[in-house]
C-alpha cells in the first residue's frame, strides 16, 4: 500500500515536471510552427494571402526566424483583385522590368514556382506593407505568386 | 625535453635530473607510485568542488587545465557544462567560461567578440572593411518598409513626369549576419541617392555603417527575430558568460542596389552562412517545414 501511495506520487511529480517543462518549451516558442510565423507576418489583415497556398520559408540563418516566405495558389483573377483591395493593395500591371525580389534565394525550393517568367503586360501585380511584413503579389494565367518578407 | 638523467640519487627509486632547458634540477617518481602532476590535479579538483578561491586562483594554469578536462568528461551535457563552469570562482571562471562558449564557433570574429565581451570591459568595437565583410552581412533595402514606400511615391511620380526622379535619403535597418556569434540583427546606416526612371527601375547608392550592441539581450519571442534555438543560446550566454557588453561600429562603405539585385551590392559581395556548431548539426539533421 505504501509503495503503491509512493509510486503514484513519483508519477505524479513526473506529470507536473513534464507539464511546467512543456509550459516553459511553449513559452520559449519551441512550438511556434514556421506557419504561424507566416500568419504572424501577415496581421490579420493579410490572413488571406496564405489560404490554401503552397509555401516555403526562407531561412538563411537557423539562429532567426524566416527573413521570408515564398507562396504559390491557385487563384482567379476576380480573386486576386478583392484580395489585393483587401489587404490594401493597389492592382498594377506587371511591369517590362527583371526584378530580383521574384527570383527564389538559394535553398529556397518552391514547384510552380513561375513568378520571373510572367510576361510584362498581361499579368497583374501589387506590393506593399501588410502586418509586419513587405508583401509583393503577382498574378497570372489563374495562379498567385508571392513574397512576404520580414519588415524591417 | 627529458634532460639528464642520475637515477637514484635521492633514494627510493626516485631519480633526479636537470633540465636542459632550465638548468634546474627536477624529481621524477619511479613507475608505481603516485604521479605528483595526478595528486596536485586530484587535489585541485577536490579545492575546486569545495569551491576554495584563495587556494584555486593560486593553481593558475594547473586549474584552468583540471576545469579543462572535467569539462570534457561532461561530453555533451551543455547544462551540465554551464552549471558547472558557474560554480568557478572568478578569473577562472571568466577564462572558462570564454573558451566554453568560444569553442562553439570556428570563425574568428565570435572568438573576438566573446574575448571582448568578458576582458573589454565595455570599450566599444570599430570594425573594418574586412570584418564587416567577414560579418557576411544579409543587407537588402527592399525589407525596409519606409524605403518601400518611398520607393513607390518615387515611381509614380517618375512615371507622371517620364522622366528620371532623384531623391537623397538616409535610412536605418535592420539587417542579419550570417557569421553566427557576430552581430546577429543589428543596424545599418545607409545615406545616398534612390534615383527612379519612369519605367519603374531604380538604384540607390551610397555610404553605409554598421551598429550593434553586443549583450546577448533575451528578447520576445514573438517579436525579437530569433529562432526558439537562438533565442535559448541567447539565454544561456546572458545567464552563464560574464562579462561587459560593448557597442560596435564600422567604418563606411560603399554601397549600390538596385531592381535587379537581391541585395545590397558592396565590397563583401554574396554572405557565405558561417554557422556556429549547434547550428550546423541543426541544419544536418532538420529538413525546412513546407
Amino acid at each position: 500500500m505504501k509503495a503503491r501511495a509512493w509510486g503514484l506520487a513519483a508519477l505524479l511529480a513526473l506529470l507536473v515536471g513534464v507539464g511546467w517543462l512543456a509550459k516553459g518549451m511553449y513559452d520559449m516558442g519551441f512550438f511556434t510552427s514556421n506557419r504561424q510565423e507566416l500568419q504572424q507576418l501577415l496581421g490579420s489583415a493579410g490572413q488571406a494571402i496564405a489560404d490554401d497556398a503552397q509555401w516555403a520559408a526562407w531561412t538563411p540563418d537557423p539562429n532567426h526566424k524566416p527573413r521570408g516566405f515564398y507562396l504559390v495558389r491557385v487563384l482567379d483573377e476576380d480573386g486576386f483583385r478583392r484580395l489585393a483591395s483587401s489587404t490594401g493593395l493597389q492592382v498594377t500591371l506587371v511591369p517590362d522590368l527583371v526584378e530580383a525580389v521574384w527570383s527564389l534565394p538559394a535553398g529556397v525550393d518552391l514547384a510552380q514556382w513561375r513568378a520571373p517568367a510572367v510576361p510584362a503586360g498581361s499579368g497583374l501585380q501589387a506590393l506593399g506593407a501588410v502586418g509586419g511584413s513587405n508583401v509583393w503579389l503577382r498574378w497570372h494565367e489563374g495562379m498567385l505568386y508571392g513574397v512576404v518578407l520580414r519588415a524591417s | 625535453m627529458a634532460g639528464f638523467r642520475f637515477p637514484g640519487a635521492i633514494g627510493n627509486g626516485m631519480s633526479t635530473y636537470i633540465d636542459v632547458g632550465t638548468l634546474t634540477r627536477a624529481v621524477s617518481m619511479p613507475p608505481g607510485l603516485i604521479d605528483p602532476l595526478d595528486h596536485a590535479k586530484h587535489w585541485v579538483r577536490q579545492q575546486i568542488r569545495q569551491r576554495s578561491t584563495t587556494v584555486i586562483q593560486g593553481a593558475g594554469e594547473l586549474a584552468y587545465r583540471v576545469v579543462m578536462q572535467e569539462l570534457r568528461a561532461l561530453h555533451g551535457d551543455i547544462q551540465a557544462k554551464v552549471d558547472y563552469i558557474a560554480t568557478l570562482p572568478g578569473e577562472l571562471r571568466d577564462r572558462v567560461a570564454a573558451d566554453f562558449f568560444s569553442s562553439f564557433f570556428d570563425h574568428y570574429l565570435p572568438k573576438k567578440f566573446i574575448h571582448h565581451f568578458v576582458y573589454g570591459n565595455g570599450k566599444q568595437i570599430k570594425l573594418n572593411l574586412k570584418e564587416m565583410i567577414d560579418c557576411n552581412p544579409s543587407i537588402n533595402l527592399l525589407e525596409s518598409t519606409p524605403f518601400n514606400n518611398r520607393l513607390s511615391k518615387l515611381r509614380s511620380e517618375a512615371a507622371s513626369r517620364q522622366s528620371r526622379v532623384d531623391y537623397p535619403f538616409t535610412l536605418e535597418m535592420r539587417a542579419i549576419a550570417l557569421t553566427n556569434g557576430t552581430l546577429g540583427q543589428f543596424t545599418t546606416k545607409l545615406n545616398g541617392l534612390i534615383q527612379v526612371q519612369a519605367d519603374g527601375s531604380w538604384v540607390a547608392e551610397g555610404r553605409m555603417e554598421f551598429a550593434d550592441d553586443w549583450d546577448f539581450d533575451p528578447k520576445d519571442l514573438d517579436r525579437g527575430g530569433r529562432s526558439a534555438s537562438g533565442e535559448a543560446k541567447t539565454r544561456v550566454a546572458h545567464a552563464f558568460l560574464p562579462g561587459k557588453a560593448f557597442s560596435i561600429s564600422s567604418e563606411s562603405a560603399d554601397f549600390r542596389q538596385t531592381e535587379r539585385d537581391a541585395r545590397v551590392v558592396w565590397a563583401g559581395g554574396t554572405p557565405v552562412p558561417a554557422y556556429d556548431k549547434v547550428s550546423a548539426a541543426d541544419i544536418g539533421v532538420t529538413r525546412p517545414e513546407r
